[in-house]
């Protein structure tokens, strides 16, 4: 069902991002050749919010290096806004397009006040000062940061760092932001606070492509791709990925306590829907059990 | 006597300048031998302060800490046993990696024990096995050409050679794949289960405080807010929400369920508990 809408959205809009048997070796022709994408198709979307999770050496990093031509395919092709990465006359119109973000908050910031930092890009861009100005202040409301406009960026937290990194990169005014690990290095609360940014970034209209181990940040994006050994293993909304929990083990993944459970339950016989992700979806899925039990009356008050 | 003991434990950066910032505030805290102690508490709370102090990385600028019986302050103290007792594995310890070979970069410590070729073998064989690293297949490779969980289990083997009574690990799960999470966090479990290392683990995840460790210590602002077991310290889901830790997910559904009038235990910490509880209510044959 899932494939079927998204070819939907492909033909009613070109999409921003097309990957056409994409691969990628490292060290090619050499005896330490490895293999890191082997043959990777896909579409993404205008407006899309896209998770792409995979065990460590799934290929999630290269595939990420490619959507700005930071990496090159050994074969294939990959399109942004249909412009090949291949095609060097367009380098920097796709690194306009496509920004990205890493995973350590400590060596993406340049400048040594947030608003010099947010400003770099523009500023090579040539562009009057006036306009920077507006870029910057734009950004920086964008990612909740202006109080700090004047702070140094060593100062701040994890979670404020790679916001100010994300400002950074919304000053280029690009249509797509792709994350590689953004959330890995920082604390609950900064990952919190990354997840609200590209979600309030995504509702405005930023295609946000999301690259985590997180499994609960995968959850709350409304497209799942799983890569394993350098192809995509499973495309398709959270509640359907999440819900074939055995592939899912042999792609090193590991459900979230709450789906893990739901399934659990499921095992045992229990009559709770599939898909499951979330604390509230669970203890509705039960109490509604527990209603439908009393009427039969095979449920217990748990006393003993 | 505890096997650590940290008394009114105070510590000031900088102090006396006008950067001076208390990291730690009057902690006290003991650990037994044997234990599985899990600190918690949000970016900030000084965690990673109070863990430096373990092994006299850094030294207290009020009260005392003793680790063992020895206490660094003390003009004679045995600094280097006191080291030895302790090992501390940091974030990211890979970065740490340096020897061409998977068996020297173990072997660096036990070598400046000044231990013979025989008995480091000895003990780069126990490590490595310790953390499920075959000696065989994986000593003279580059520690290079490991995967990220791979060079972790490595580093920590590395910190585990030197034989410490005392393992303290800061976030030994970040950045690996679900996967890798779930096989640190299960060696370090065999490691305390198993050798009867006492264990403190620093972490930010609820969930993983809840399937790991048996007692938890919550840090704030400097200062101990929480002590006890873990299941009684996440009964207090309002509190700690209220410092910005929440809550395992688990335990956020049962206190779910139980608002919602279902007589489910409050205290599950683990999936397997939480479908022990659920099916106790809803009686299923």
């Amino acid at each position: 069902m899932s494939r079927a809408f998204w070819q939907v959205i492909v033909y009613v809009d070109m999409p921003l991002i097309e990957i056409r048997n994409l691969r990628h070796v490292y060290r090619a022709g050499t005896a330490d050749a490895v293999m890191a994408l082997d043959g990777i198709s896909l579409t993404v979307g205008r407006g899309e919010f896209v998770a792409i999770v995979g065990g460590n050496g799934s290929g999630k990093s290269t595939l990420a290096k490619h959507l700005n031509a930071l990496l090159l395919p050994t074969d294939g092709e990959v399109l942004v806004d249909g412009m090949n990465t291949r095609d060097r006359a367009v380098l920097w119109e796709i690194r306009q397009r496509v920004g990205m973000v890493f995973q350590n908050p400590d060596n993406q910031l340049v400048a040594t006040v947030v608003e010099e930092d947010v400003a770099f890009g523009p500023e090579n861009l040539g562009l009057p000062s006036a306009e920077i100005l507006a870029r910057v202040d734009e950004a920086l409301r964008v990612v909740e940061m202006v109080s700090y406009r004047r702070h140094e960026p060593h100062l701040l937290s994890g979670g404020q760092k790679q916001r100010v990194a994300i400002a950074g990169i919304l000053a280029m005014r690009p249509q797509c932001l792709v994350l590689d690990e953004a959330t890995t290095m920082l604390d609950p609360q900064g990952q919190r606070e990354v997840m609200e940014t590209i979600q309030r970034l995504n509702r405005d209209g930023v295609t946000v492509i999301h690259i985590t181990h997180a499994m609960e940040e995968a959850v709350q994006c409304p497209r799942v791709i799983v890569l394993a050994d350098g192809r995509v293993a499973m495309d398709g909304p959270p509640a359907e990925v999440f819900s074939r929990v055995e592939e899912l083990e042999r792609f090193r993944l590991v459900l979230p306590p709450i789906p893990a459970l739901a399934h659990r339950l499921r095992r045992d016989g229990l009559p709770i829907p599939e898909g499951i992700l979330f604390v509230e979806e669970l203890a509705g899925a039960l109490a509604r059990l527990v209603a439908e039990g009393a009427g039969r009356g095979r449920v217990g008050d748990g006393a003993h | 006597m505890a096997l650590i003991e940290c008394r009114h434990l105070t510590h000031v950066y900088l102090k006396g300048t006008p950067l001076e910032a208390v990291a730690l505030q009057d902690v006290t805290l003991s650990i037994e031998a044997g234990e599985f102690v899990g600190l918690i508490g949000p970016t900030g709370s000084g965690k990673s302060t109070l863990i430096q102090h373990l092994n006299a990385l850094l030294r207290p600028t009020g009260g005392e800490v003793r680790v063992a019986g020895i206490n660094p302050a003390d003009a004679r103290a045995d600094v280097k046993t006191l080291r030895q007792q302790v090992g501390l594995v940091f974030q990211y310890p890979e970065h740490q990696l340096f020897e061409e070979t998977v068996y020297d970069d173990v072997a660096y410590g036990p070598r400046n024990l000044g231990l013979t070729e025989d008995q480091v073998r000895e003990r780069v064989g126990e490590s490595l096995a310790l953390v499920g690293v075959d000696p065989g297949r994986f000593g003279r490779r580059s520690p290079f050409s490991l995967s990220g969980g791979e060079m972790r289990r490595v580093a920590i083997a590395g910190v585990l050679a030197m034989r410490p009574r005392v393992l303290v690990l800061d976030e030994p799960a970040a950045g690996l794949d679900p996967k890798g999470k779930e096989e640190i966090l299960g060696q370090i479990r065999t490691l305390h289960e198993a050798q009867g290392l006492t264990v403190l683990l620093v972490t930010h995840s609820m969930d993983e405080a809840a399937q790991l460790v048996k007692r938890l210590v919550v840090l704030a602002r400097g200062q101990i807010v929480m002590d006890g077991p873990v299941r009684e310290i996440f009964r207090r889901a309002q509190d700690l929400t209220a410092l910005g830790l929440g809550v395992p997910a688990i335990t956020a559904l049962m206190l779910r369920l139980r608002s919602a009038g279902m007589a489910v235990t409050p205290d599950v910490l683990t999936v397997d508990e939480a479908r022990a509880a659920i099916g106790k209510v809803l009686q299923w044959n």
